[in-house]
C-alpha cells in the first residue's frame, strides 16, 4: 500500500516573545491507508503538535512533510482539511449551533454537495457510527460524550477525505464508550480503507493500533509495527 | 455557509437579541443627536420668517417714521436692492373736488389723498378693511392706473358711488419747507380718477391719520412726474430678506445712503436714516448658533463612541465565538471567508437594529436626511469595528484555541 503522509526529519519549534522551545525533533515516519497508527508518548512530548502539523494547522519549521507526495508548505492546507483530512478531539468539537444532522452535513455543504444529497449521505454516516435516528435533531449538549464523538467520526467521514487525524479521542469517555470509539476507529481503517493517526496515553487504544510510535521530548520512534 | 449563517442568526438569540437592542438604542440617540442638530439648524433657518427684521426709513435722530420727506434715490434703491422684500411706501397730498381757484383752498381742499403700494403701506388699513367693486386691491396698488379707493363716510357724504370718475386738484407738501412749518403748493391743473372700491375708517379704529383717497403709489409717482415735481415718500418700511446675511444688508444700505441714526442728530423731516429691528433676531440667532455649535462639536466624540461601541459589541462577540471560528477552520474553511461570515452576521443584526430603530424614529418625527446620516455613521461605525474584532480573531492559532479547549 502507498504512502499517504511521509514525515521527513520533521522538526518544529514554538517561538514566543521571549523563548524558542522545540517541540519535535527530526521526526521521519510515513503513513499508509488500511491503518491504525497510535502515537503515545507523555504530556508535552511533541504528540499534538505532530497531529497538528499532520492536520496542516501549521508546517514544520525544519524537515519535510509530505501529503500524497506533495510538500504540505505547497499544498492548499485548508483545501486539504475540507477534503483530504479530519481531525476529531477529546473535547469533540461540534459546532454547538448545529443539530448533530446538521453538524454532520456541515463537511458536504462546503463541498457544495446538493442539500438532498448531504443529508441523505449524513443520515448515512450517523447510522454507521451506531448513532440512533432520534437523536439526530438534537443539539450536541443535548447527547452524551460517547454519542457527540461517534457525531464527530461521522462528520470526520463526511469531508471523504481517507485520513482520519485523532487527539485523544477517548479522553473524555467511559471505558463503555472508550471501547466503542476504538472499535470504530479500526473499522474505518480496515473495511473503509482510512488512515486513522490517533494520539493517545490510552493503553488499550495502543493495543488496538496496527502500528504505535512512541514520542519522547521531540523524538518519535517505532514501538511496535 | 449560508444554511449555517442562517442557523446561527436563528439559534443565537440571545445575544442576537442584544445585539439588535443595542443597534436601536444606538439609532434612536443618533437621531436624537443628529435631529437636535438639524431641529435647530431649520428653527436658524426659519428665524428669518418666524422673526423677521423689520426696518423703517426714519429721520436722523430717529424720532419719526411717517410724514417724512424720503428722497425717489432712496425709494429706488431700496425697490433695486436683492437685500429688501415686502417694501412697503406711502407718499402723501392733499385734494379738493373739482377745479377751484387756488384762493379758495381753504374752503375745498379737504380731501387727504394716500398713495400706497400695498395695502399695509396705509397706517393700520387691512385688507378685510376693503371692499371693491372689481378686481383685486393688491393688483390695483401695484398699477399706475388713475384709479382710486375711497373712505366710505366720504363717499356716502359727497354722493359718489363706485364706477364714478371724480375731478381733483391736487396740493403737494414743500420739502423746503422750515421745521414745523410744513408748506402746500398746488401741482397745477387736475386729474380725473375712477373710484373701484371703497375702504372703512380707519379713524376711531386705530390710531392712524384719516385717509380720504387712496391711490396706487406709482400713479401718484407719475402725478408729480407730469407736473414736473420731484416725488417723496412719506413712510418706508421693509423686511430684511436674508436676515442670516445681515452684514451685506446693511453694506447694501450704506450704499443706497442711508445712514444709521443718532440720538444727538437735530430734528427734521428728512427721511434719512435707517431703523433696525434686529436685536430680537440677532439674540435668538446667536442663541441657536451657539446650541448648533456646542452639539456639532461634540460630533468627534459622538462618532469615536459610537465606534467603540461597534467595535466592543464586534470585539465580544467575535471573542465569544473564537472556538466557533477555529472548528470552521478546521473543517478547511479560509479565514477571510471564516472572518466575512461573522461580519455578515454582525451587519444583518446591526440592519436589523437600525431599521426597527428607523421604524420607531418614522413615527415620531421622520427625517429623511437624519436617518442616512444615522444609519451611515452607524453602519461604518460597525464595519470598521467588525472588521478590527474579526481580524484580529482570525489571527489567533487554531491549534491553540481547539487545545485550549481541551
Amino acid at each position: 500500500m502507498g504512502k499517504i503522509i511521509e514525515a521527513e526529519k520533521v522538526g518544529y519549534i514554538y517561538q514566543s516573545k521571549y523563548q524558542k522551545t522545540k517541540a519535535l525533533t527530526e521526526v521521519s515516519c510515513s503513513f499508509e491507508q488500511g491503518r491504525v497508527y497510535a502515537i503515545t508518548g507523555k504530556s508535552g512530548s511533541g504528540k499534538s503538535t505532530f497531529l497538528s502539523l499532520l492536520a496542516g494547522l501549521d508546517v514544520p519549521t525544519e524537515g519535510n512533510l509530505y501529503i500524497d507526495g506533495k510538500d504540505i508548505r505547497e499544498i492548499d492546507r485548508d483545501a486539504y482539511r475540507m477534503n483530504r483530512a479530519s481531525v476529531i478531539y477529546q473535547a469533540f468539537h461540534l459546532f454547538p449551533l448545529l443539530t448533530v444532522l446538521e453538524n454532520v452535513m456541515f463537511p458536504m455543504q462546503l463541498q457544495h454537495i446538493s442539500q438532498k444529497e448531504t443529508k441523505t449521505r449524513a443520515q448515512e454516516f450517523l447510522a454507521k457510527v451506531g448513532l440512533p435516528d432520534s437523536l439526530y435533531g438534537k443539539m450536541p449538549n443535548m447527547i452524551s460524550g460517547g454519542e457527540q464523538q461517534r457525531v464527530a467520526i461521522a462528520r470526520a467521514m463526511a469531508s471523504g477525505g481517507q485520513i482520519l487525524l485523532a487527539d485523544e479521542p477517548t479522553g473524555n469517555l467511559d471505558s463503555q464508550n472508550e471501547r466503542v470509539i476504538v472499535e470504530l476507529l479500526c473499522k474505518l481503517a480496515h473495511e473503509e480503507n482510512y488512515a486513522v493517526i490517533v494520539v493517545t496515553h490510552n493503553e488499550k487504544v495502543a493495543e488496538a493500533a496496527d502500528v504505535v510510535y512512541g514520542m519522547l521530548d521531540g523524538a518519535l520512534e517505532v514501538v511496535r509495527g | 455557509m449560508l444554511q449555517y449563517l442562517s442557523c446561527s442568526l436563528k439559534r443565537r438569540k440571545i445575544s442576537n437579541l442584544i445585539t439588535i437592542g443595542i443597534s436601536v438604542m444606538l439609532v434612536l440617540l443618533l437621531n436624537l443627536y443628529f435631529g437636535s442638530i438639524s431641529s435647530y439648524q431649520r428653527q436658524l433657518t426659519d428665524l428669518a420668517q418666524n422673526v423677521p427684521i423689520y426696518c423703517q426709513i426714519t429721520n436722523l435722530n430717529g424720532s419719526m417714521g411717517n410724514e417724512l420727506f424720503i428722497s425717489e434715490r432712496i425709494l429706488d434703491g431700496l425697490q433695486q436692492s436683492d437685500q429688501v422684500k415686502d417694501l412697503s411706501y406711502m407718499a402723501i397730498m392733499m385734494a379738493g373736488e373739482g377745479d377751484f381757484k387756488d384762493a379758495e383752498y381753504s374752503k375745498y381742499l379737504n380731501l387727504h389723498v394716500v398713495g400706497a403700494n400695498r395695502v399695509e403701506a396705509v397706517g393700520e388699513l387691512t385688507n378685510d378693511m376693503i371692499h371693491m367693486g372689481s378686481g383685486n386691491v393688491d393688483e390695483l396698488l401695484s398699477s399706475d392706473r388713475m384709479e382710486c379707493l375711497i373712505n366710505e363716510n366720504v363717499l356716502k357724504k359727497r354722493g359718489w358711488k363706485v364706477g364714478d370718475k371724480i375731478v381733483l386738484k391736487c396740493y403737494y407738501y414743500d420739502p423746503a419747507s422750515e421745521l414745523h412749518k410744513i408748506e402746500i403748493h398746488p401741482m397745477g391743473g387736475t386729474i380725473e380718477v375712477t373710484i373701484v372700491g371703497t375702504m372703512e375708517d380707519i379713524l376711531g379704529k386705530t390710531n392712524a391719520v384719516a385717509t380720504h383717497v387712496i391711490l396706487p403709489a406709482r400713479t401718484m409717482r407719475n402725478i408729480f412726474e407730469q407736473s414736473g415735481l420731484k416725488f417723496f415718500s412719506d413712510t418706508i418700511t421693509f423686511y430684511v430678506k436674508d436676515p442670516l446675511n445681515l452684514n451685506a444688508f446693511k453694506a447694501d444700505m450704506k450704499e443706497i445712503g442711508l445712514m444709521e441714526t443718532s440720538a444727538e442728530a437735530m430734528d427734521s423731516y428728512s427721511g434719512r436714516a435707517l431703523t433696525v429691528r434686529d436685536a430680537n433676531f440677532i439674540a435668538s440667532a446667536t442663541d441657536l448658533k451657539h446650541t448648533i455649535e456646542l452639539m456639532q462639536s461634540f460630533f468627534p466624540a459622538v462618532c469615536i463612541l459610537v465606534l467603540l461601541i461597534g467595535y466592543v459589541v464586534s470585539y465580544l462577540s467575535g471573542n465569544s465565538r473564537r472556538d466557533e471560528f477555529a472548528l470552521l477552520r478546521l473543517q478547511g474553511v479560509k479565514k477571510l471567508k471564516g472572518s466575512m461570515l461573522f461580519l455578515w452576521e454582525q451587519m444583518i443584526l446591526v440592519l436589523i437594529g437600525n431599521l426597527i430603530g428607523d421604524a420607531v424614529i418614522a413615527l415620531i418625527s421622520p427625517s429623511l436626511a437624519t436617518m442616512v446620516i444615522v444609519n451611515g455613521v452607524l453602519l461604518a461605525a460597525y464595519v470598521i469595528g467588525a472588521a478590527a474584532a474579526y481580524g484580529r480573531m482570525s489571527r489567533g492559532s487554531v491549534v491553540y484555541l481547539l487545545s485550549t479547549q481541551q
